[in-house]
This record gives structure tokens, sequence and C-alpha cells, in this order.
């Protein structure tokens, strides 16, 4: 049974990796990195945020949503879904 | 055929039979907005219903598609009523499914390519999502650290929790949280946020534990030595003379503990409390305290004015 706790260093993805695995303009992932809409690492980027970064790309291609709205949208359903949690955790105690 | 095969993507879209292109375009991005999987994180119901909701629109947002899917669907009707007798009508050539999947499959993976989910991304083994979890702890587990069974999408897994979570503590466990849903190896992780029921006696302030303890009026006033409970056992806590009601005293290293078992302080927020009801002999010695006080704490309050 695999268990590993905190933190684990993790393997970066290089921006030239992110921008053509998902098929997404170079200067745009550099606009979006200077917006705040994603962070990078020194090294590149985690698979955290390139998670992010195809949530964002789904929710504007699906959605229509524009990056902002998009990053906004992903911070609240996080918000949303620890509060869900949160209450679960409440009902059954 | 089997009679329940059948896939109502009007119904799945709750728009009528005839429904314009546009009516169609408007319920898909509402039903979207609602059910994307991206805003309902860990929700397989959610995902499921996007995935229909996705199919629905491939089909009847194209036209020919919809002529196809339409007569598939009177098709299916009358060889419904009339299993068995290889009925195939004015409607050329649908005998040969033997499902509604074949059809739709055959429909989608000819006059276009068949929603893989959220798909359309390949070539690198993308990570699945994060799923948030609460995990509610006792006092003591959290403070000496535990392990937890927990069932985890049908898997049961063990989950170390190292002694000194506090609430909000979020303690990740790689590779627990959703499969990637674009058939890649590697699954999001699971963030355990840490949750404590409040307690009586203790509460947290940022690293610091904070408890309150009610003292008498001639404590306050002469000093004493009490026994205050600590997460490790009681301990003597010397009140000096002379203390104030909300005076915090500081107990460095009796509060709370990280993970390598540093502690950090407890403050002890004093609380004089009256006694509600006195003997002769000590309401004789209040009225005689009374009768010699030289001191007025309210003298500060005579150049009072606004």
């Amino acid at each position: 049974m695999s268990l590993a706790i905190v933190r684990v260093e993790e393997q970066l993805y290089t921006l030239e990796q992110v921008t053509e695995a998902i098929q997404l303009p170079p200067h745009l992932l550099e606009w979006l990195v200077a917006q705040g809409f994603i962070e990078l690492e020194s090294q590149g980027i985690a698979p955290q945020q390139l998670r992010r970064l195809m949530q964002m790309q789904r929710l504007h291609r699906d959605l229509g949503l524009n990056w902002a709205g998009a990053a906004m949208v992903l911070d609240m359903a996080q918000e949303i879904a620890r509060l869900k949690a949160q209450l679960r955790a409440y009902r059954g105690f | 055929m089997a009679a329940n095969d059948f896939k109502d993507y009007y119904q799945i879209l709750g728009v009528s039979k005839d429904a314009s292109p546009e009516e169609i375009k408007r319920a898909y991005r509402r039903l979207a907005r609602k059910y994307h999987p991206d805003v309902n994180p860990g929700d397989h119901e959610a995902e499921d219903r996007f995935k229909a909701i996705n199919e629905a629109h491939e089909v009847l947002s194209d036209p020919e598609k919809r002529r196809r899917y339409d007569q598939f669907g009177q098709y299916w009707q009358q060889a419904g009523a009339r299993a068995g007798t290889g009925y195939e009508g004015v409607y050329e050539g649908f005998g040969r499914y033997s499902s509604f999947d074949d059809f739709i499959n055959e429909l989608l993976g000819q006059m276009g390519s068949r929603p893989t989910g959220f798909g359309g991304f390949r070539s690198v083994d993308f990570p699945g999502q994060d799923v948030e979890a609460s995990l509610l702890l006792t006092w003591a587990e959290a403070f000496e650290g535990c392990q937890r069974r927990l069932n985890v999408n049908g898997e049961t897994i063990t989950i170390r929790i190292p002694p000194g979570a506090k609430p909000g503590s979020r303690i990740r466990v790689k590779g627990k949280g959703q499969p990637s849903p674009f058939g890649g190896q590697q699954r999001g992780d699971l963030y355990l946020n840490i949750e404590l029921p409040p307690h009586p006696f203790f509460q947290f302030e940022g690293e610091d534990l904070l408890c309150e303890i009610p003292i008498t009026p001639d404590e306050a006033a002469l000093g004493a030595t009490v026994e205050i409970p600590t997460p490790t056992g009681k301990v003597q806590l010397k009140i000096p003379a002379g203390v104030d009601s909300g005076q915090i005293l500081r107990l460095r290293g009796q509060g709370w503990r990280d993970p390598k078992g540093e502690r950090s302080n407890l403050r002890v927020r004093l609380k004089v409390t009256a006694p509600k009801s006195l003997t002769p002999q000590e309401r004789e010695l209040y009225e005689k305290l009374r009768q010699q006080r030289q001191w007025d704490p309210r003298r500060s309050l005579q150049e009072v004015r606004l």
C-alpha cells in the first residue's frame, strides 16, 4: 500500500514541453504567467500548474470564459470543494 | 435491440424535438457551465452528466448528424414495437446496428471525432485532478500523530498523519486524486485538510495555544501557584502578585508541537472570578478589606470628559 506524505520532489515540465503538448502559443503562456494566472518554478512548470493551465484552457474552450474568468472559477471551485469536504466531515462527526 | 438502450439527446439537453440550433446551443452552454468537471472537481456524477451533454450537443448541433439521429430514433421506436421481426421500413440500413451505441459510435466516428470526455490533448502523460478532503481528528490524535484508513475512489489507503497537525494543516497524498481524464497513468493528488472540533479548554492562537484559567480576587492580589493542564499533562504556573483579569502569562514550550517535537508556547489568560456566595467570615473579611482600601482603580476616570 503506497503512501506518501507532504512534500515530495516533483518532475517539472519545460515551457516548450507544455506549449507543444497542449498546443498553446508560447506568447500566451508568457502572458498568463505575467498576469499571475499561472505560476512558474525556477526550473519549469509543476504538474499542478500544468493541470491548472489545462483546466483553464478547457473552461476557455468549452464555456467561452476568458482567462481571468477561468482562473477565478478554478480558485472558487477549489474553495467550494474544500468547504463541501469540511461540511461532510462535520456532519459525520 | 435493448429497449432502454436509446439515449434521448433532446431530453439530456432539456429541449424539445423541434428546438432551433440557437436553443440547442443555449441549453448546451447552460448545462455545460453547471456540470463542467473543472467546476465540480471530484464529482463523478457531474463528469458523467457533462459527457452526456457533450455527446448530445455533438449530435444535435450538426444538422446531418441530427437528421440521422432523428431517423434512427423513429426506426428504434418501430423496431422496439415489432421486436424480432427485422423490420426496417423506410429507414434504410439501420437494421445492421445491434444497439444504439453501435449506431452512435459509427455516426460520431464517421462524421467527426467521438468526444473523449473532454479530450483533444495527447502525447504527454498528464496528471489527473487533485481532490480536496477534510479529515476530522481528535485533539490527541492531531498532537500525537496517527494513522487513518481512508476510502478514496473505492480504494482503501492508510494515511499517516504526522504529529502536530493543526486546523488548516494540509497533507498531500501523492497520486491518490483523480485518474487522468486523458488516459494518462498519472493520478492527481489527494489533499487532506485537517479539522479539529472546538476544545472546551484549548484554542489555537497562531502557532501558540491559548487557554483561560479562573483565579480568585485574593490570588490576583497576592499571587499564587496554580496547577494548569497542558497538552502533555499538568504543570505548576506561578502567578505574580497584582495581576489583572485578562492578563496573559506565557508558558514557554508548553503549547502545541510541530512534527519534529518542538513545542510552541501556551498562553494562559487569567480571569479574576468573584465568589458567588460568601460565608459570614468571608463577608466580614471582604467588608474589612473595603474599609481599609487606600487605592482607587477609577481615580483617572475623574478627568474623563468628552
